[in-house]
């Protein structure tokens, strides 16, 4: 006991001392800025650093890796937040709410109580991983195939919560996510299935485009002078203040609580990530949310804490694998691991013995980068919440073009464009349908995790190595699955829609859907060993939802719907915005990506000649084409360092890109 | 004054080229210095930022641009599990040098198991080996292979496909009945099947295993190599004169006995990592001598040898030719071992 008061004295010491202290500043000053840049995350950030390191003393490195673990995570929720951006994949939760809080003239308190949560989560994540170090070993070996099958169920069951009184869709979009998350290869054969033989989707549809397109570019969409623009408040609501995102945080500590043992318990389980511990950490908070939950997914304060509590405590968690077993828990746990190895660090013993001290260094650095964020953030809010007056229609082409570019950087695979666009389609349906999406991302999250666990459950089970009764840990999740099924079951539902007409647009697109449900279980029914007993079970009962799904909503059809005349199922506002989107991979394709977006940039820009001068105009539409050219290349060409494919019809001799 | 300042510019917009020429590398062929002073060159890495080839490229890129006069760029492009990266260099232009570098073994794999890339191991020539390691088995600290009775084992695996050759093929040779425990999503999951005591071993690349030794509580059971290894003497190895599959075959009939060990042979030559660097066969014959001559040269560069030990990282060179050989030996122990792969692949599948 004395040997650890010890360590954690010398730990504390290290971080704060001078001038070491300045490490961990900068170090997240450092994460914080890069996290801005699209497609540039902190695993690259990582892997610069670890090459700058190299002749670092050891405890300063530390103190470096500390910082960037923790300086990321909550300001890819700025961007959530502010614009429906995620900075990263984990913080594409927060969107759901602090979004809608943004754009109800609430950015303040958004940004407060991200900001906050964050910090408290942090500071909870890191007090439970100093309590749980010396009997960590035992404990994470307790956490297996079961365990985490067990609580990839867990978060589908909170779809439960979710469902926004509307079962039928939100059934028919999990098994849609379920099964879209399927697509590239089987966990146990690596045989690829549903890639119609194409070796871009042999890893699966990319989740980065995925996020991207769903959440972000079907939002944009509708940002281009359209009557949607006008619902959005161009000055601050009232009682809209850091203060009031504070006090939402504290008066909602149960919540914090409970969201910060989530996203610790995400965390150290190997191979889960902070995307799952959010949106567990969601579904959990609407279902145990009192009173009124039907603002969720339009601004509910509660649906931004839960999530950035447990993202934040979720750093703290990853650290316990890595350093107790060796174990990498994300990807920034491969760079730790690298790092330790590089500064003769040893996981294991070592880090929970003798080398104590260096280990609360890490942890202490943590903390620090995750309060230093926070308070930064916290002093920022007011200068960053004046960033929702920019005229939101002319921020919409940059954050396409962004949006582009990210999720070609993400793998270096122009037809991920193909994949965001997709998915930006179907994001686009479900926004104007009012079709649930948040099961839908949380089973596409989860499903590779539910199938993956699953199979090797039941081959365990086969050799004889799976003794069900020795995983006290997989029984409390499941006690607590079923607990929350129950408590679900019997307490009032929250905000029953009134029975709605089916509108034309409706019943088509449940009817596509429905189609390419029906093709893929055909699929999967011919297509041998490749799919798996759990995909065809996926696909069979994903189309008998959307058979049922479909006559429930009845023939005929009303062609007036719920949707009144003045919102249209596809207004003409958008119509060029999505002609534009649904063009550019395949003019990336023909072009290159730099020459697609100057042509993207030209012909979102070119009606606006009809209203104004066009001598004028004409010129700073030409260059403002071309400038997207050049920055683009540029981008690509020296900061991301990527080499793509030569364009079918190179626009300009040598181009590669 | 305009004609001193324009001599000025020039000489300062001239420098450069000038001290590189100064400095180039008196070894390269005649003609190389000015046939490759300014291309660019690309390394196309087939994954993320950080990993080991990554770690690999970026050691290497330095000294390149010393020794040849070549802007190099490190591309990541893990798209399509490594597939974007192999046609991006298979494909590219005759004057666009990019060089990927890969896995020997997984590069013929992939392109003899999937015709829909439209190339063959022809199509590439190899430029050089950055570092050879064997392969080996991780596992229980308590396992002995070589005793008698050992009964079935359970390797945690990533994929059947996969470990076919690093995992099916040794035990066929050994005539050790093994069941794969196939899902798991990478090295630091499987190592921590086998600690939970789930799974019983796990294959993994040498660095790797020595790596994973470290944290305890496991060994290195095999080493998949023809010979005992410098490193780790005293650990059992696969296929010769003293392996593992001589002693377990001890008694057996001669004939059954020289099959065994040429399958054992087989998973050594399909198994063992070499992480080799190849571009397209496409690239001018003039071009291909001085990229040869400049790979050699950086491969061997003390410099080179120290960034990546820095790194964790060891580094065994081979040049041009001797890679060429290892890629011919890899595709021919590839196609001899088809049919035992397929064999395995139907009794390993769960």
């Amino acid at each position: 006991m004395s040997d650890t008061l010890a360590a954690l004295g010398i730990g504390l010491q290290n971080v704060f001392s001078w001038p070491n202290f300045l490490i961990p500043v900068l170090g997240t000053a450092l994460a914080m800025i890069v996290s801005f840049l699209p497609g540039i995350g902190a695993a690259s950030l990582a892997a610069v650093m670890v090459v700058l390191t190299l002749h670092w003393d050891p405890v300063q490195v530390l103190l470096l890796f500390g910082a960037l673990t923790g300086g990321a995570t909550f300001m890819g929720s700025v961007t959530a937040i502010l614009f429906g951006i995620p900075g990263n994949a984990a913080s594409s939760v927060t969107l759901l709410d602090g979004h809608p809080m943004a754009h109800a003239g609430r950015p303040r308190t958004a940004l407060a109580a991200a900001a906050t949560a964050s910090a408290l989560g942090s500071v909870f994540g890191v007090l439970v991983l100093i309590l749980l170090l010396p009997a960590i070993r035992p404990l994470l070996l307790q956490i297996g195939p079961l365990e985490r099958a067990a609580l990839a169920v867990w978060g589908l069951a909170t779809i439960i919560a979710v469902l926004d009184g509307r079962p039928l869709q939100a059934l028919a979009v999990t098994g849609l996510g379920l099964l879209l998350a399927m697509v590239g290869s089987d966990p146990t054969t690596s045989q690829p299935r549903w890639t119609f033989g194409q070796f871009e989707l042999a890893e699966g549809l990319a989740q980065g485009a995925m996020l991207l397109g769903f959440f972000t570019l079907s939002e944009v969409l509708s940002w281009r002078k359209s009557h949607e623009l006008q619902a959005v408040l161009k000055s601050a609501a009232q009682g809209d203040t850091t203060r009031a995102g504070v006090i939402g945080v504290i008066k909602e500590r149960a919540l914090v609580m409970r969201a910060s043992l989530i996203g610790l318990l995400v965390g150290i389980i190997p191979g889960v990530g902070g995307t799952v511990a959010g949106f567990v950490a969601y579904g959990q908070t609407v279902q145990t949310a009192h009173g009124d939950r039907s603002g969720f997914g339009k601004g509910d304060i509660r649906g931004v804490i839960g999530p950035e509590a447990a993202v934040d405590a979720k750093d703290g968690g990853s650290l316990l694998p890595v350093l107790a077993l060796g174990v990498p828990g994300s990807e920034g746990g491969v760079f730790l691991l690298t790092v330790l190895a590089i500064h003769g660090f040893v996981p294991g013993s070592a880090m929970l013995g003798a080398d104590l001290p260096f280990t609360f260094t890490l942890i202490f650095a943590l903390l620090v980068s995750n309060l230093l964020t926070s308070a930064l953030g916290l002093a920022l809010v007011p200068g960053l919440a004046r960033l929702t007056r920019l005229p939101i229609d002319r921020i919409a082409l940059p954050v396409i073009v962004v949006g582009l570019v990210t999720v070609v950087q993400i793998d270096g695979l122009v037809s991920d464009l193909f994949v965001a666009v997709g998915f930006a389609a179907l994001g686009y349906m479900f926004r104007r349908l009012d079709w649930p999406r948040v099961p839908f991302v949380i089973a596409f999250v989860l499903g590779p995790s539910l199938e993956s666990n699953l199979a090797l459950v039941g081959q365990l089970h086969a050799v004889g190595r799976l003794d069900f009764g020795s995983r006290p840990l997989a029984w409390v999740i499941i006690a607590l699955t079923l607990a929350s099924v129950v408590w679900m079951a019997t307490r009032s539902r929250h905000s029953t829609k009134a029975t709605r007409q089916t509108s034309k647009a409706e019943m088509g697109v449940a009817l596509v859907l429905g189609l390419g449900v029906a093709l893929f279980a055909a699929i999967a029914l011919t297509g041998g060993s490749a799919y798996s007993g759990y995909a065809r079970a996926v696909c069979v009962a994903t189309l008998g939802v959307f058979v049922a799904l479909v006559l429930t909503q009845g023939f005929p059809y009303s062609r007036a719907g719920d949707l009144e005349p003045r919102t249209p199922f596809l207004p003409a506002s958008h119509r060029l915005p999505l002609l534009l989107l649904a063009a550019a991979p395949a003019l990336t394709l023909l072009v290159g990506l730099p020459a697609a977006c100057g042509l993207l940039v030209l012909f979102w820009m070119l009606p606006s000649l009809r209203r104004g001068n066009t001598s004028l105009q004409a010129p700073l539409i030409a260059a403002s084409a071309l400038a997207t050219v050049v920055l683009v290349t540029l981008y690509l060409d020296r900061v991301a360092v990527l080499d793509l494919p030569a364009p079918i019809v190179p626009l300009l001799p040598g181009w590669t890109i | 004054m305009f004609l001193k300042v324009f001599a000025a510019g020039t000489a300062l917009a001239f420098a450069p080229v000038v001290i590189s020429q100064g400095h180039a590398n008196p070894a390269l062929p005649a003609g190389c210095a000015e046939r490759m002073q300014g291309q660019r060159l690309t390394l196309a890495v087939p994954n993320a930022a950080g990993g080991g080839f990554d770690i690999y490229a970026r050691s290497l890129a330095p000294e390149l641009e010393r020794i040849g006069g070549v802007t190099v760029r490190v591309s990541n492009m893990p798209g399509g599990g490594g597939k974007a990266a192999l046609l991006r260099v298979a494909d590219a232009p005759p004057d666009d040098f990019a060089v990927l570098i890969e896995n020997a073994g997984d590069l013929v794999a992939e392109l003899l198991e999937d015709p829909s890339l439209g190339h063959t191991p022809e199509d590439f020539r190899a430029l050089g080996i950055v570092q050879r390691e064997p392969e080996t088995w991780v596992g229980r600290a308590d396992l002995d292979l070589a005793s008698v009775g050992t009964g079935p084992l359970v390797a945690a695996v990533s994929s059947v496909e996969a470990n076919l050759a690093t995992v099916g093929l040794p035990t066929m040779a050994t005539g050790q009945t093994v069941r794969f425990v196939a899902g798991y999503a990478g090295s630091g999951d499987q190592f921590a099947s086998v600690l939970r005591g789930e799974t019983d071993f796990t294959s993994k690349a040498l660095g790797t295993a020595r790596r994973a030794m470290k944290s305890g509580d496991m060994k290195v059971l095999l080493v998949l190599s023809d010979g005992p290894d410098p490193m780790l003497p005293d650990v059992p190895w696969l296929a010769g004169e003293g392996g593992l599959v001589a002693k377990l075959t001890e008694g057996l009939p001669e004939a059954e006995r020289a099959e065994r060990q040429r399958i054992a042979q087989l998973a050594v030559s399909l198994s063992s990592g070499a992480r080799i660097l190849v571009n397209s066969a496409a690239v001018p014959e003039d071009a291909q001598v001085c990229l040869n001559a400049i790979f050699d040269a950086a491969l061997v560069s003390p410099a080179f040898r120290d960034a990546a030990q820095a790194q964790g990282r060891e580094v065994t060179p081979l040049g041009a030719q001797d890679a060429a050989r290892i890629l011919g030996q890899k595709v021919d122990a590839y196609v001899q071992a088809a049919p035992l792969l397929a064999t395995a692949a139907a009794q390993l599948r769960p």
